[in-house]
């Protein structure tokens, strides 16, 4: 192994400073053995440059989630909490969970419904006290005054 | 959008600034995982780790410093960890032995049976994780010893060395096996 073996590494690398790589510029151009390393330098970076590698993953949603659950984002409540029963949507067993959403779904729908039938029969019984409450017992009087007055048979 | 104004953002909790940043360095951190972890799932898991480990330590980040070297220095110790905890084991000696014997008889039934990347792969997991960092960074990123040394935490000197005793051996490994193709 000739001595320069290291220095011509650092001379390939642009790591050595103007004098030293003069040197070793010079000594390449006697020495067969270091002249071979400096072609195997070049090679290796070559080789390693032309490696062709797998497709990049599109793992970014993956990175996302990791990154959700180390709370780096500032999520609203109402937000979270979709993507709490989003993730939990689609999680394991997803017929059973989309039919128990389908059950709810439809208990809420009848639930408002009844709400809105009770809510018109209240308006309905509201409505018909403030007439009772509105007529004053003078107006009752008089009639059922005028009724009788009316409906008894006429004097020849 | 400069990249200190996305990382104030990041900072705060934004979401688009984090898929920003993602996009911009997925590519890199998964191609340095790669070449160090040899593993297309571990580069995939060593990639989405360093970006935790980028959201846990951006409020220590000083922004007068280069956020690519800092970001390499997470990536390369992320991946460096997971092959500690893989206990991923180079091959054994004999095998090696055998192969570069092989090779010695009849180099071209070496070439013709596998393909030159897997040669080159195969050399690669020869060498102690420490050294492939040194070379991936080196070789592949360009990055001189003082940023390497930087990076990882080590003398320029061990970067030297680490880097030379990669270099030899991969030439060791190599020149007999790829023969005229070497040259």
């Amino acid at each position: 192994m000739c001595e320069w073996e290291r220095k011509v590494n650092a001379y390939w690398d642009n790591e050595l400073p103007t004098e030293e790589a003069q040197d070793v510029a010079r000594h390449l151009q006697t020495c067969v053995e270091c002249q071979l390393t400096l072609n195997s330098l070049r090679r290796i970076r070559q080789i390693l440059l032309q490696e062709s590698l797998p497709a990049t993953p599109t793992a970014i949603f993956a990175t996302f989630d990791r990154l959700n659950r180390e709370g780096a984002f500032q999520v609203p409540r109402w937000r979270s909490w979709l993507l709490q029963l989003d993730s939990w949507l689609m999680g394991p067993k997803v017929a059973f969970k989309v039919a128990m959403a389908a059950s709810l779904a439809s208990a809420l729908i009848l639930a408002n419904l009844s709400a809105q039938i009770s809510q018109a029969a209240v308006k309905v019984q509201g409505s018909f006290r403030h007439a009772v409450q509105s007529i004053s017992w003078e107006q009752i009087l008089q009639r059922l005054e005028t009724f009788f007055e009316t409906s008894q048979p006429k004097r020849r | 959008m400069d990249e200190r104004h996305l990382l104030e953002r990041c900072g705060k909790g934004d979401e688009r600034a984090w898929a920003e940043l993602v996009n911009r360095y997925w590519g890199l951190a998964f191609r340095i995982a790669y070449r160090i972890l040899r593993n297309k799932e571990d580069a995939e898991d060593a990639a989405q780790e360093a970006f935790v480990q980028v959201y846990r330590s951006l409020p220590t980040f000083q922004h007068r410093s280069n956020f690519r070297t800092w970001f390499y220095r997470i990536v390369v110790r992320v991946a460096m960890a997971h092959l500690s905890s893989e206990s991923a084991e180079p091959l054994e000696e004999s095998i090696e032995a055998e192969i570069l014997e092989c090779a010695h008889e009849d180099p071209e039934k070496i070439v013709l049976a596998r393909e030159r990347e897997q040669i080159l792969d195969w050399a690669i997991q020869q060498l102690p994780i420490d050294w492939r960092a040194v070379l991936v960074l080196r070789e592949v990123e360009g990055l001189s010893y003082a940023e390497i040394a930087e990076i990882l935490g080590i003398p320029i000197g061990t970067v030297e060395s680490r880097l030379f005793r990669a270099r030899k051996k991969l030439r060791q490994i190599l020149e007999p096996i790829l023969g005229d193709e070497w040259r």
